[in-house]
């Protein structure tokens, strides 16, 4: 987790790219459009999270000394602190601003938008807060779509709720 | 449809779309209890409502079901249809219901109610009509059930009604003792084709038989290759308006001593076995002996089509009988358009765009393919030994076998042959849908129903056969069993047996409309 730091591409703007950039963390896949991707990193690149980012999995800082906070979810897409090996990479996202970072094992690209065939999520299947905002078929399994933006909102919810656990 | 935790539902047969045996769920993360998983079928992720997640004595959180029937439900008018699996853990069972079988809603459960749109009793139960729509395009409005001991929410914004009741599926114990004779329901809509059999078929080797016997069978469910007529849109029979009742008026078979026959209550599995028994029904809620991903057609060529060597054809030409006026009526499917059963996808051709000539011609080879892939099927999956379809020959009096795996080449079964009029087992067994096991708890009983004859060529094994109607027309008997072994079948191979002639009766339905 610890490790050098800056990156030239940091100060790059998001890719306009198409397609998708599937994400594997354990045995869940999330499927996040390419053009929400803000960049990759390896994890070996992050480091250690600071005391104010307690809950975050790393931390990624440039030459610019902005940091962007890296997380950790298990197959469960709830957080964990402690990051399994497997976790080797980092995908950056941006929203409203902010830059946040999943850790997810590999990651595969896609380059056509039409190369998953998203399903809209059946309405018994929502419920509580979950990034998802479709199911997708991949490699004959399922891959939850998501988007920046939810997956982002997501983690706000996490995080909140984390804090609320730990203060109490 | 038993749903697990002691509870049973019911749905409309119009939603009924398909049933699926052991399908592979994928489980989903964040999704509510109830819906923990959502599955592939047919190319689409539909999601799975596990019911008895609901119930207040919950099911463990990952237990085991043993099914899901596909239900069709649009989210409005107008809308396309959308496709949701309902976990079970049996084989839906369909029956008639009527208003006067309205009765209060439960209310154990607030979750369970509001799923549901009516209710009926049945068998003193009350059996709940599930409202489709609501129960896969609805979140419930209130915090799901995440895990096993927690509260359960009390709220239910729905109000309960006895609602006016249409034709629903109702389900049936699933604590049977092994029985003999089933009875079927008549069938009342086609579904698409499901492929269980393809799986078994691609390390086929052996091709099915076909007897060289110059009489030729007379498969008479097929419409008119002129008029279109159906032949027949009624049952010929009494339709037994629920499980056991009215059952013995119209078979005696089930009259026989010391078997009480179709039994609307369950029995203990130490009970003698029944003589009679209900069959699942022939409908769009037939048990569907599919897997999801089967191989695909195109790998079971290893079945030679059973050509006729002695010039004998299949022909399915009928006289149309009933007007449609005294058709039967039916609460139409919620389907994806009808095609040719996926087993035989290379003949995926629209029939309408076929002249009437080339359709026959192309169901009566649908119908030989169909048989045949039973046929083999019941030989590799059920593995039994000596496997038959005796074919109404065109008399309407003599069923002669025609189909069969396993039979030496001196077998005497290959000389299988009864008549309709006369009073033995398999003609019993003729006059309606279903199925018979012969064990050693009914031979005895049954010995009076076959033949010096008969019992020589059938041999000691254990049996079990079914009576196929198609479009209420009898078309044959499918009969396989073990010889020379006398170990006896078991309720599960008996189950695949008539699951495999329920989707052969389901498939030859599909082609036959």
């Amino acid at each position: 987790m610890t490790g050098t730091t800056s990156s030239p591409r940091m100060d790059t703007g998001p890719a306009i790219v198409p397609g998708w950039a599937v994400l594997a963390i354990g045995e869940l896949w999330l499927a996040l459009p390419q053009r929400d991707v803000r960049q990759f990193e390896l994890a070996s690149e992050l480091e250690a999270p600071e005391a104010s980012l307690a809950q975050a999995a790393g931390q990624f800082m440039a030459r610019s000394d902005k940091s962007w906070p890296a997380y950790s979810l298990d197959g469960s897409l709830q957080l964990q602190r402690a990051v399994p090996e497997a976790r080797r990479i980092c995908v950056f996202f941006e929203t409203e601003g902010q830059t946040r970072g999943l850790l997810c094992d590999r990651v595969w690209s896609l380059a056509d938008y039409t190369d998953l065939i998203v399903e809209p999520m059946p309405g018994c299947i929502k419920g509580p807060p979950s990034p998802a905002t479709g199911l997708a078929q991949f490699r004959g399994q399922i891959a939850i779509v998501t988007n920046r933006g939810a997956l982002s909102a997501y983690l706000a919810y996490l995080l909140v709720q984390d804090h609320v656990e730990c203060e109490n | 449809m038993d749903v697990g935790a002691g509870r049973r539902v019911a749905a409309g047969t119009h939603h009924v779309v398909e049933y699926l045996r052991s399908p592979e769920t994928i489980g989903l993360p964040l999704a509510p209890a109830h819906c923990p998983a959502v599955l592939i079928w047919r190319a689409q992720i539909v999601p799975s409502v596990d019911l008895a997640r609901l119930s207040p004595s919950r099911e463990p959180a990952k237990r085991a079901w043993h099914g899901a029937v596909i239900l069709a439900y649009q989210e409005a008018p107008g809308k396309p249809l959308r496709y949701g699996a309902l976990l079970v853990d049996a084989a839906p069972q369909e029956t008639w219901v009527g208003n006067d079988m309205a009765c209060p809603l439960p209310e154990e459960s607030a979750a369970f109610q509001y799923f549901t749109c009516a209710c009926f009793a049945h068998r003193e139960q009350a059996i709940p009509i599930l409202d489709a729509t609501r129960l896969f395009s609805d979140s419930l409005p209130w915090t799901p059930i995440p895990h096993e001991g927690e509260a359960e929410a009390a709220v239910n914004p729905v109000e309960t009604t006895s609602a006016t009741l249409a034709a629903s599926d109702t389900p049936r114990p699933s604590t049977e003792a092994p029985q003999v004779l089933e009875q079927a329901t008549p069938h009342t809509e086609a579904l698409p084709e499901t492929s269980a059999h393809q799986c078994a078929l691609v390390e086929e080797t052996l091709p099915v038989e076909s007897s060289t016997d110059a009489s030729r069978p007379e498969l008479d469910f097929l419409p008119d290759p002129v008029t279109g007529q159906l032949s027949s849109e009624s049952p010929p029979w009494t339709p037994s308006p629920d499980e056991g009742e009215a059952e013995a008026a119209v078979n005696p078979l089930e009259t026989t001593p010391a078997t009480p026959a179709a039994s609307d209550t369950p029995r203990p599995s130490t009970e003698a076995p029944q003589v009679l028994e209900q069959a699942t029904p022939h409908t769009e809620a037939l048990p569907s002996t599919s897997e999801p991903q089967c191989t695909p057609v195109e790998e079971t060529t290893a079945i030679e089509p059973s050509t006729d060597a002695g010039g004998r054809e299949l022909d399915f030409a009928c006289n149309p009988v009933a007007p449609a006026s005294e058709a039967r009526p039916h609460v139409p499917l919620l389907m994806p358009p009808a095609t040719v059963p996926a087993s035989s996808g290379n003949h995926t051709v629209a029939i309408a765009e076929l002249t009437a000539e080339e359709r026959q011609a192309l169901r009566r080879q649908l119908a030989q393919q169909i048989i045949e892939e039973t046929v083999t099927a019941i030989h590799d999956e059920v593995c039994l030994t000596r496997v038959l379809f005796a074919v109404l020959a065109r008399d309407g009096r003599s069923v002669r076998a025609h189909y069969y795996r396993g039979l030496e080449a001196d077998s005497p079964l290959r000389r299988f042959c009864f008549e309709r009029k006369d009073s033995s087992l398999f003609a019993r067994l003729a006059e309606r849908p279903q199925h018979v096991w012969l064990h050693a708890g009914n031979r005895n009983r049954l010995a009076h129903l076959l033949s010096a004859e008969m019992r020589e060529s059938l041999g000691e094994s254990e049996l079990c056969a079914s009576s196929i109607f198609v479009r209420w027309r009898f078309v044959g008997v499918c009969y396989g069993d073990e010889f020379p072994s006398t170990d006896g079948l078991d309720k599960h191979r008996y189950g695949q047996f008539k699951d495999l002639c329920n989707g052969m009766v389901r498939r030859l339905w599909d082609i036959a409309t």
